[in-house]
């Protein structure tokens, strides 16, 4: 398993998704800061806390509109290099274990989807420092939201990743996580949210008034993911050779 | 000309089956199924609260569908796809690699490609503007169908959307990997978002200046033709240079 995860990480040495992983929540947290900065007034004049007003700033279009697309293009590239080199199916001839391939698959893609939530993380901690926000750093403002908000995001991490994996056709996977992922904002505001798993990062992050059960967004997040996971590996170890 | 006519009508017939045509028309049934959905939940509210502020029903329609639907957003991500699928083929396939190799000239070769990226954006914007006026009729919006409002609404996205379309279309004939200019143009349009509420940056950032389109009171149109035609043609060329010194093996 080790040496699969190896392999995995090796294949996206040198492709691109590493780099935008790296480099998008940097562009959020930047937006994030400019609007705060320009409002500064509006959003400090009830006495706000800095970093929570950074973190609401940068969070909004991190997690309704650039999350659920980086997750998307990351399982899609993840997958798109096997389907366009034929390295899938000749993976699938040697005698390596086939739930050995998925899991690492999946794990590599969720561990880089992490790496995107740390950075957005790390950036906010950096924007707070440079704009000298008051107080001390509020880790469960800058990390532990985030990282709620990755769990939340493991529904849309397994769909896309089943899509991606299962059809070499990467517009379709593109399609669906792009397509989904844009009325997310709207219908998190609609007592209908819990349908829709592409509302649970927001749901997660920005809680709020309209965050009216809590645990939802983690737990149905975990289950759906599981379940899924699962599903996927069953149909996964059943896939022939040449499809 | 006929040869570019040729490579023009070439590149529309490889779209047939491709995923072009879903992308580009998906985009404005997902944004107009939102806006009957926000219409059918809200209509009295919203034109209630639209004629306070002066607006007439029609413009409350096009203010509504550009910002609560997320026209904004969803159009230049659909542009994205749509110029990032018309180079993926190509790559996929080695197509571009096989035309390259024929006497055909690589600036004709780009500006085909370019078209028909500009034919797909505007049968995306007739096919919005045509069920936004359809959602209108449904929801009985007062006073008859405003054609001026509509037509200055299409020709405003059209200009603000090309310059976005050369530059993806650069980007995409620049890497065979697809993900680059997928990446590249979702990170402009989200960034954008908060940054488009300075006219001074919004000037300078593509992705910003569909959110200048509506044709309302006190809306800054310029800001968005301007862009549009500058960054248009400024792509473009910038597009055609680096086409036109593109090795064929690459």
């Amino acid at each position: 398993m080790k040496k699969m995860l190896e392999v995995e990480l090796l294949k996206l040495k040198n492709s691109w998704v590493l780099l935008v992983a790296t480099l998008a929540p940097g562009f959020m947290v930047f937006q994030g800061v400019a609007n705060f900065l320009r409002y500064y007034e509006l959003f400090t004049s009830r006495g706000q806390n800095v970093w929570h007003q950074i973190y609401l700033q940068s969070s909004i279009f991190y997690v309704s509109a650039m999350l659920p697309v980086l997750i998307t293009l990351i399982m899609v590239s993840i997958a798109r290099i096997e389907y366009k080199s034929g390295g899938l199916r000749y993976f699938l001839t040697l005698p390596v274990k086939r739930s050995g391939v998925y899991a690492a698959k999946l794990i590599v893609g969720c561990m880089v989807c992490l790496f995107n939530v740390l950075v957005f993380s790390l950036s906010l901690l950096v924007a707070g420092k440079v704009i000298n926000a008051p107080g001390s750093i509020p880790y469960d403002i800058i990390l532990t939201k985030p990282l709620m908000v990755y769990i939340a995001s493991l529904p849309v991490m397994i769909i896309t990743f089943l899509l991606s994996i299962n059809i070499s056709q990467m517009g379709i996977p593109l399609g669906i996580g792009i397509g989904f992922a844009l009325p997310s904002l709207l219908v998190a505001n609609t007592r209908y949210w819990v349908f829709y798993p592409w509302t649970y990062p927001i749901m997660a992050a920005l809680g709020g008034d309209f965050f009216e059960k809590a645990y939802f967004p983690f737990a149905a997040g975990f289950l759906i993911f599981v379940l899924l996971a699962f599903a996927g590996l069953r149909w996964f170890m059943e896939k022939d050779v040449l499809d | 000309m006929r040869k570019f006519f040729d490579l023009l009508w070439t590149d529309i017939i490889k779209q047939k089956r491709s995923l072009v045509w879903p992308a580009a028309f998906l985009a404005p049934l997902i944004t107009e199924a939102l806006l009957f959905l926000d219409f059918y939940l809200r209509r009295d509210y919203i034109l209630n609260r639209a004629a306070k502020e002066g607006l007439s029903a029609w413009q409350t329609l096009v203010l509504e569908h550009h910002l609560t639907a997320l026209w904004f957003i969803t159009l230049p991500m659909a542009v994205t796809v749509v110029c990032a699928l018309l180079y993926h083929a190509e790559h996929a396939s080695g197509g571009l690699r096989y035309t390259l190799s024929l006497p055909v000239g690589k600036g004709r070769l780009y500006l085909s490609k370019w078209c028909t990226g500009a034919i797909f954006l505007c049968l995306m914007l007739l096919l919005d503007a045509l069920m936004l006026a359809a959602v209108g009729k449904i929801f009985r919006l007062p006073g008859g169908l405003d054609y001026q409002l509509l037509m200055s609404y299409i020709v405003n996205q059209a200009v603000a959307a090309i310059g976005i379309l050369s530059l993806q279309m650069w980007l995409s004939s620049v890497t065979p990997n697809v993900i680059l200019p997928l990446a590249a143009g979702f990170i402009g349009i989200t960034t954008s978002l908060f940054l488009a509420q300075d006219q001074n940056i919004a000037r300078i950032i593509p992705y910003a200046h569909v959110l200048y389109t509506m044709p309302l009171p006190g809306e800054n149109n310029r800001l968005a033709l301007e862009g549009g035609i500058f960054f248009a043609a400024f792509f473009l060329v910038a597009g055609l240079l680096c086409f036109s010194k593109k090795d064929v093996t690459e």
